[in-house]
This record gives structure tokens, sequence and C-alpha cells, in this order.
């Protein structure tokens, strides 16, 4: 139950900064840490359910379920392309308005339009 | 029909994405612009081939990858998904061939809308959630690129936030995945509905999961509270884009929200759905009424039209479920033709707020008839296919009086902001734009004052090609007025699709009583649209646009619907 709740406090982390961080890359960042936090939690899931590696050459023991594993994967390629696209889009961010704080962002396109 | 065949709906994009990026490597082939004909038409052809089977009640399924049981990627195919998939080639499709009139489109940007496609199609095939996950991220990932493809701040800005907003919403889903795999071992759809016709898990938990699966999907649909990141994104996008995000991709997910809330037969999702509908609809249109902005106006209409069609299937009765479906196809039809239509206005007087611009109708017929196909269609008249809809919705409606009368001041309000919005055709300008009395926030008057009155290029110096342009304007109003004036009979096609039987009682808009409703929503529109634009409504106006949510509000408003909706299941599951 200890490490549920230790995932727990990585993803409310997660959501916290994501919500009051004003720099964008700590954003993104958070975004991430979000999405670790649920990564884990899947394949902490999964180990629990056996001891011993999904590879089926001679089966013994209680084999850990694959299928979380293999989502995560899944999971993790996804995330990679979310988090490598919302960099590129704070990079042209940074570049329009040459600051990286979200309220001066905000502040500065409200004022353009 | 071989049940394999429905791969094909998402491979054939995706095959197609891949000749176009060919022309990057080799610039004098053309290639790009065949290989999207191609697709669309092959795979229009391929539905085709389908509709007989699926007409007659047929379902198709099928696992790929020979694994069978839980593991498999399962996808589905029944009426339901092809009026889904329909859309979604036919729209994109057109707006594709919009974007063929304009040289500043590349083959990348044919790509990413190919990949939206395929991402779309698997959208509405999925029958189990993981896939249903990545289909999403694909829509995701490639709508955000389209978005800031027009490569102006605001649009990449407004992309950012899109794509913040809608990654923080599916990690959320993926917590739903997450209970759901716990309790079930299984990820199908099937598997989903076991789960909810029979709880393992605590009250508690099953409030979670259902409140996580809706809500992530709610960032994607936009009804209130989930809708903050919308009227920028579809507004700022490049025009076929727009009418793309507005036309079919809201929807899409609408088509996932409305499969996982039938699967989990929870009467609180529905309940919630038809009052957060009923606000979006209301809310969507008030501040459409307040904007100035052409498309930012129409991206608060796409808000106001969805809460309808949300509304509509919350309050479940068989009525108002058909005319929810009936309405997420004519939304289709009449809000990408508005959107184009509009952009090509956009285009030709290089300006986009609405009070600098006035008299097109007469430089420009064929287009003010174009628009006031479209117009007419939103704001419900008949014979157009927005009176069907709205009228099959409201009668639906007629046992929650609160939501009835709601969405009744919503017709009034579409009508006074789409009069707004065809003073671009018919108002005469001042030589000033702006009347000196007009209050408005300093900066505003001094640079109006500057500027001169807005010139009218020609579709030739614009650069852009005329048939390509026209063409999917002729085609979309020419489907919005058949699917008004046959109605019935779509109605009832609709309504077998969903229902597997026909309806009971004989539907009919066509009577005095509703006509005569018509009449005088119409009357209270034009008055509310003198209201609004009178000197104190001016005022108004500006106070209520100069209001804008920070995009961390939106991300306590997307956590507060997430955890409001939660609350909702949670207690009324108490005794």
């Amino acid at each position: 139950m200890l490490r549920i709740y230790l995932i727990l406090i990585l993803f409310l982390l997660g959501v916290f900064g994501i919500i009051l961080c004003r720099n964008l890359i700590k954003k993104v960042i958070a975004l991430n840490i979000i999405n670790s936090a649920l990564i884990i939690l899947f394949i902490y899931l999964g180990s629990l359910s056996g001891d011993e590696a999904p590879i089926l050459l001679d089966q013994t023991g209680i084999i850990v379920d694959p299928v979380p594993q293999a989502l995560m994967l899944t999971a993790i390629v996804v995330g990679i392309c979310v988090t490598a696209l919302a960099l590129s889009l704070v990079y042209k961010l940074y570049k329009a308005y040459g600051t990286l704080d979200i309220q001066e962002i905000e502040k500065k396109a409200r004022e353009n339009a | 029909m071989p049940e394999g065949g429905i791969v094909l709906f998402i491979v054939v994009p995706l095959a197609g994405s891949f000749f176009t990026l060919l022309e990057k490597i080799w610039p004098d082939r053309r290639i790009t612009k065949p290989s999207v004909l191609l697709v669309f038409l092959s795979c229009l052809l391929i539905l085709l081939i389908y509709a007989k089977p699926i007409f007659q009640g047929e379902e198709y399924r099928i696992i790929l990858g020979n694994w069978g049981g839980p593991i498999g990627i399962a996808q589905a195919m029944d009426g339901f998904a092809w009026v889904g998939l329909f859309l979604v080639y036919a729209v994109t499709f057109l707006a594709l061939i919009y974007a063929f009139s304009d040289k500043t489109y590349d083959s990348s940007f044919y790509f990413f809308s190919l990949i939206l496609t395929s991402g779309m199609a698997g959208v509405i095939l999925a029958a189990d959630l993981f896939n249903l996950f990545v289909c999403l991220e694909i829509v995701g990932i490639s709508a955000y690129i389209l978005i800031a493809y027009a490569k102006k701040e605001r649009s990449i800005l407004a992309s950012f936030k899109y794509l913040l907003l809608s990654s923080l919403g599916i990690s959320i889903f993926l917590l739903g995945i997450f209970g759901i795999y716990r309790n079930t071992g299984s990820l199908l759809f099937s598997g989903v509905a076991g789960y909810f016709a029979s709880p393992t898990g605590s009250a508690r938990e099953t409030a979670l999961i259902l409140a996580a699966l809706i809500a992530g999907l709610g960032v994607r649909t936009a009804f209130i509270p989930f809708h903050t990141w919308l009227p920028e994104a579809h507004s700022q996008a490049p025009h076929p884009v727009s009418a793309l995000l507005s036309g079919v991709v809201i929807k899409v997910t609408f088509i996932a929200v409305w499969r996982l809330s039938v699967i989990s037969g929870s009467l609180e999702v529905r309940n919630f759905l038809l009052c957060s509908g009923t606000i979006t609809a209301l809310v969507g249109v008030f501040w459409a009424l307040m904007q100035k902005e052409i498309k930012v106006l129409l991206a608060w209409h796409s808000v106001s039209q969805m809460g309808y069609i949300i509304a509509g299937f919350g309050a479940g009765t068989l009525l108002s479920v058909s005319g929810s479906l009936f309405h997420i196809l004519n939304h289709a039809l009449f809000k990408s033709l508005l959107f184009l239509s509009l952009g090509l206005v956009i285009i030709l007087t290089n300006e986009d707020s609405l009070k600098k611009i006035g008299g097109l109708g007469r430089k420009y017929p064929l287009l003010a008839l174009f628009f006031t196909f479209g117009a007419l269609s939103i704001a419900g008249f008949p014979p157009f296919n927005g009176f069907v809809s709205k009228k099959l919705i409201m009668v639906g409606l007629k046992e929650h009086p609160a939501a009835y009368w709601t969405l009744w001041i919503t017709s009034v309000g579409t009508l006074a902001s789409f009069t707004k919005l065809s003073a671009l055709f018919w108002k005469k300008l001042k030589k000033q734009p702006l009347s000196q009395s007009t209050p408005l926030r300093k900066g505003d008057l001094q640079k109006n004052s500057e500027e001169e009155v807005f010139q009218i290029s020609s579709m030739k110096k614009a650069g852009l090609n005329k048939t390509a342009a026209f063409f999917p304007l002729v085609v979309l109003s020419i489907l919005c007025l058949i699917t008004g004036l046959f109605g019935r009979p779509i109605f009832e096609m609709l309504h077998f699709l969903i229902f597997r039987q026909s309806p009971s009682g004989i539907f009919n808009p066509w009577t005095m009583e509703n006509l005569w409703e018509t009449f005088l929503v119409t009357s209270l529109g034009v008055f509310s649209y003198f209201l609004v634009t009178s000197r104190g409504g001016e005022v108004f106006q500006s106070r209520i646009r100069s209001l804008r949510l920070s995009l961390d509000w939106t991300l306590v408003f997307l956590l507060a619907g997430f955890i409001s909706l939660g609350l909702t299941v949670f207690l009324s599951k108490l005794p």
C-alpha cells in the first residue's frame, strides 16, 4: 500500500507542477512526471502477478503478466512523441515572444490580439 | 463482405500518407494531390461496398494479430461506425480539396491530414480501450501539428495549450484504463461492459474509473468544463484544418464518449452529459455573440452546437438520441461549409475582424449564397438540415423543461449571432470603419483610425484556384439542403442504425406550430442582434471579450470537471 501512496504522491506532484509552474519547460516536465507515475503504476501492478520473467522456455514459477509491460512500452513511445512536439512548440513560442514565462506570453498575446 | 476488410479504413490513409511524403524527396514528381484523391476515393468506395450489409443490420468484429482473447487489438464496425466513417472521409476529402486551391500547403500538410484521418478511423473502429488510447493520441498529435501549421504566434500558443490540456486529459484516461485492467484483466469493450454490469471494485473505485474514462475523452470533445481550449485552437488553425477540427475531430471523440457511456450503462453519466450539454450550448452561444473575430465566433458556435448534441444524447429518449446523431452529421456539414466559405472571405480581404469587412455580397454573390446556406442551416431554419435535427432533439427533450427552454434561448442566440456574422455581406461600411462614438479600449481606437478600409482582392490575385475552392462549397451546400429536405427518411435510417428498429411514431417537423416557433425565434434573434450592436451592447461586448482564462485556470477547470464528475457518480451510487 505504501508504494501505491508513493506513486500517488508522484502523480500529484506532476499535477501541481503543471498548474503552478510558470515556466513552459517545467510544465512539459510536469506532464512527463504524470506520465511516469502512471507507467510505474501499471508496471507495479503487473509485477505483483508473478515472480518470473515471461520467457516461455521452461515454465517453473508463475510468470509476470506481460500485458501491462507491453502496454506501457506503447505509452512510453506516445509520451516521447508528445514531449518532443511540446518542446518544439515551446521553442517556437520562445522565439516568438522572447520568454518562457506563460503569464508573460499570455499578456503579450493579448496585447497583440 | 470479408471481416478483415475493415482494417482497410485505417490502412489506406496510412499508406497514402507515405506517398504524399515522396514529393519531399522528388519535388518535381507531383504525386501528393493524386494520392490524396486516390486515398479518399478508394475509402469511400470501400465504405459503399460495406453499406449494404451494414444497412441490413450486420456487424463486423475482428481481432488483429491472431492473438484472440483480451490481448489482441479488437476492432468493430456497426451502423454507428459506418455513419462516423462516412463523415470523416467526406468532410476531410472536401476540406483537402479546398486546401488544393491554395499553394501554401505543401506535402507535409497532406501527410499529417492523412495521418489524422487514419487516426480518426481508428478511434471510430476501436473496440478495446488501449487501441482507443493509441488512436486518440495519433489524432491528437497530428491535430497539434496541423493547428501550428498556420505558423502564426497565436496558433502556436493555441496548439501548445491544446497539447497540454489534452495530454493531461489522456493521462486521466490512462488512469481509467488502469482501473479496468486491474479489475477485469481485459481491455475489450465487452470486458468493460462486464465490469460495469457487476463491479468487483468498491463504489469509490467504480466512480473514479468511470469519471476518468469520460473526463479523459471529454477534454477532446469539449463540453463544459473541458471546452476551454477549443475556441483558440479551432479559430487559429488554417481554414481547412478549422473545418476538419470543428467538423469531424470533436465528433469522433464524442462517438467514443457515446460508446463508453452506453457500455457503462450509467444513468449518472447520462445526466451529467445532459446538464453539461445544455450549459455548454448556452454558454457557447453567449460567448459567440460577444466575439468580433469571424473564426473565433464560429469556433464558439462549435462549442454551442456540441452542447445540443451532448444534451440530446444525455436525455436518452429514442428521439433525442437519434436526433443527436443526426445533428452530428448536420453540424459536420454546415460547420465545415461555414469555416471554408468564411475562410475564403478572410483570404480575400486579408482581414478577420467583423467590423472591418462589409458589403461583400455585391462583389461575391456566390460566396454570400454559400454562407447563407450554412447560416440558415445552423440557425435551424426550414428547409435546411439544422431545422430537422434541432427539432428532433427539442421534441426528445420535452421531459426536461429546464433543458428544453435553455436550448430554446440558445437557438435565439444562434440566430442573433449569425445575423451579426451576415453583416459581412450586406452591411455598408462607412468611410471610417468605426464611428468615433464607439467606446473601446484605447489601443483599439488608435489602431482602427489609422487603418484603411479593407481591400478586396480577386481570387486570382490571392493565388487561389477557383474551381478547387468552390467545389467543396457547392457540394456541402447541396448536402445541407438535401439532408434538410429528406430529413425524415434520413432520420428513420439513422434511428434504425442505432437502435436496430424503426421509429415507433411518425415524426413530422413540418407542422404549423414548428414554423410559427421558427418565426418567433427569428424575430427574437433579430431583436437581440440589434440589442448587442447598440452602443451599450458594444461596451458590454468588449468588456466580456476582455475576460479570458489563463492556461493555468484552464488546467484547474479540467481537474475540477474530473473531480465533479467523479463525485456525481459516487454520490448517486450511495444508498
